[in-house]
């Protein structure tokens, strides 16, 4: 199955720690029930969609706006991590903002998949902000068939 | 009888993109002296595929992309967005120029430069001794 393994998100304030630290306990109480309508629940950064075939893994990642020199993509084993090192966007003098949404900063993100692959033959693309990332399945970690004899 | 059959198949396509989901956009709106700038995240959007507008002081944020599935027998085993279509407004003050705005999209990122009337810039005035 695919799963989170692991998620942070590099705060830029105290706040954003007091609400990752939320988000966490969020996430802890959410598997019983009658906390699964939490509205405090943060999503993980970036979102993910998630691909599979017999043949391996298509990981789609929305993160616009970013630089390609300031991803850093590793899988090892069965654990692809995306680690970004996004501009903090400081405003200089003279300059507000109204309305920050954008995340800024460090972030990563760990994704658990439901094969093994080898590192080398990761591809990955960024297209209009969105990241491709394909991860065959390795040869070793394929199904092998196995002839029954009949004695 | 051409004219017709375009018309009903555009009206056909607005039915579709009306019953699409379409995502609030997540935007940074900085003031600095000069302008207004937002930026407009609009991922799996191409350039050509965004669209901006401004009608009675609305200003009107559109993309349109599509979720494109990887070629091979994929299957989507985790989902976490179901979409790559945006649409926001935002209503312009009149202290800005509607007729001036330029806009710049790279990676998915819209930026707006909204420049503001030269009467509303902000001006530094001279203290007299």
């Amino acid at each position: 199955m695919f799963n989170l393994a692991h998620y942070e998100r590099n705060p830029w304030s105290l706040f954003d720690e007091i609400e990752s630290l939320q988000s966490d306990i969020n996430r802890n109480f959410t598997r019983w029930p009658w906390n699964m309508t939490s509205r405090s629940f943060k999503e993980a950064y970036p979102p993910v969609n998630v691909w599979a075939s017999d043949d391996g893994i298509v990981v789609d990642a929305k993160m616009p706006g970013v630089d390609t020199k300031d991803v850093d993509l590793t899988v090892q084993g069965n654990e692809l991590t995306i680690r970004v090192h996004a501009d903090e966007r400081v405003p200089s003098d003279g300059e507000i903002y109204h309305r920050r949404e954008r995340v800024t900063g460090e972030y990563a993100r760990t994704l658990r998949l439901p094969y093994y692959s080898n590192p080398e033959t990761v591809k990955a693309s960024y297209i209009n902000g969105l990241l491709r990332i394909t991860i065959p399945r390795a040869e070793s970690d394929k199904p092998k068939k196995i002839a029954v004899e009949a004695a | 009888m051409k004219d017709i059959a375009v018309k009903q198949e555009t009206a056909a396509q607005k039915t579709q993109t009306e019953q699409t989901i379409t995502e609030l956009p997540n935007v940074d709106i900085l003031e600095t002296p000069n302008d207004i700038q937002l930026m407009v995240e609009m991922p799996g959007v191409a350039n050509e595929d965004a669209n901006v507008t401004v009608e009675n002081n609305v200003l009107t944020i559109e993309g349109n992309g599509n979720i494109e599935p990887p070629k091979g027998e994929y299957e989507l085993l985790g989902r976490e967005y179901s979409t790559c279509r945006y649409r926001r407004d935002f209503t312009l003050s009149d202290q800005v120029d509607a007729d001036k705005i330029k806009a710049h999209m790279k990676y998915g990122l819209l930026r707006l430069i909204i420049p503001k009337r030269a009467e509303t810039k902000t001006r530094k005035i001279e203290i007299a001794a």
